[in-house]
């Protein structure tokens, strides 16, 4: 327990203090530790936190951090996790701080080193995209559904707004299929 | 102000900003931001990019900043705490709530659709990430200019680095972070 409670903390303090922009910029690097090292969570949990963190208020990253702590070690472990998300921002951004007035951003290796590392974190949020894919959409359904979900968030809807959609729509389409099973059952019975 | 009032002021823009830290920014500037308030529109700017140039979650950073600006130490930890304080009940019931219904029909079906939205949402992060990292803007408008050659090789690397060996994703981080820091100021 108490090795989880540290696997919690240190990872998402890893993941606070190397990965720029926050949010699901730090998705490659959940997924390597908890789905693919430690097996503490599956491909498809890992969306459910995805689906969470979009949709409850808050800083995405401190919602992944609770809803993945909640699940591996509970309240104990959303607290590690959190405190461990928000150590490495609150330590820099306080240095930083203190020198506000010497400090330029202006720098072009500061910039550039930046920039890399977006690119670079855009490259591995593309391979956990891929991974997904694969995973989710299985069908003719799914893959209509998630091409409309995604043109409705490219034209400005709200994150929170699509997950909602989203749930409504496979609660529906659930319901069908269950009556279109019973149906054919019925039928076949005759 | 009072570190009190910074904590209560902090959990109210927690509870309000659906869809991630970038909804932090007007919320503060409703706030903190013009004459007679704590900090002057350029002064907010240079934190805002501060904030986001700066490792770690952006909602995190600003905070932490203008708690800071607010009150020292204790005024950036009165603000941070208060920022993620309400994520704590709320992010951590959603899960709890998951777990404990997993099995019921309906929350079956609930799941499914969410899974669906999300895998949705993650590929138009792809789409943003690269349209901030592959995509060169010029200016105060943010008009497209051109493609960034350096920009598009790194997430090449990255992707193939990470789909096809085993290396860990803090290296290649720290790789496109030193790729960047030598190719970006010579190619653009």
């Amino acid at each position: 327990m108490l090795y989880r409670l540290w696997l919690l903390f240190f990872t998402f303090a890893r993941i606070a203090a190397l990965v720029l922009g926050g949010g699901l910029a730090m998705l490659p690097v959940i997924e390597e530790t908890f789905v693919n090292k430690k097996k503490l969570l599956t491909a498809e949990e890992l969306l459910d936190v995805v689906a969470i963190t979009q949709t409850v208020p808050g800083i995405i990253a401190a919602n992944a951090a609770v809803s993945i702590g909640m699940k591996i070690a509970g309240f104990a472990g959303a607290l590690a996790a959190l405190a461990g998300a928000v150590l490495p921002s609150f330590v820099i951004i306080l240095i930083i701080a203190m020198l506000f007035p010497a400090l330029s951003p202006d720098n072009v290796y500061y910039l550039g080193a930046f920039a890399g590392i977006r690119a670079g974190v855009t490259g591995l949020i593309a391979a956990t995209a891929l991974k997904i894919g694969k995973k989710t959409l299985t069908g003719r359904f799914e893959v209509i559904a998630a091409a409309i979900l995604l043109a409705a968030a490219l034209y400005g809807v709200n994150p929170g707004f699509i997950i909602v959609t989203a749930v409504v729509s496979g609660v529906i389409y659930c319901r069908i299929c269950a009556w279109r099973v019973a149906k054919a059952g019925n039928g076949g019975g005759k | 102000m009072t570190i009190l009032l910074l904590f209560v002021n902090f959990c109210k823009f927690g509870l309000l900003c659906f869809g991630g830290g970038y909804m932090l920014i007007p919320l503060l500037t409703a706030e903190f931001v013009g004459p007679g308030k704590l900090l002057t529109p350029e002064r907010f700017g240079n934190l805002i990019s501060i904030s986001q140039l700066t490792p770690g979650p952006v909602g995190i950073n600003t905070a932490t900043f203008v708690g800071y600006i607010s009150g020292n130490f204790w005024g950036s930890l009165a603000a941070t705490a208060g920022l993620v304080f309400p994520t704590l009940f709320l992010a951590g019931l959603a899960m709890k709530f998951i777990i404990r219904y997993r099995e019921h029909p309906l929350m079956k079906s609930i799941l499914y659709g969410a899974r669906l939205g999300a895998a949705a949402l993650v590929v138009y992060a792809v789409l943003i990430f690269m349209q901030l990292s592959v995509l060169k803007r010029s200016g105060e408008s943010g008009t497209f200019t051109g493609v960034s050659c350096s920009g598009l090789l790194i997430m090449v690397i990255s992707f193939l680095l990470v789909k096809f060996s085993k290396i860990q994703t803090t290296w290649v981080i720290l790789l496109s972070g030193l790729l960047g820091a030598i190719l970006i100021p010579l190619l653009g």
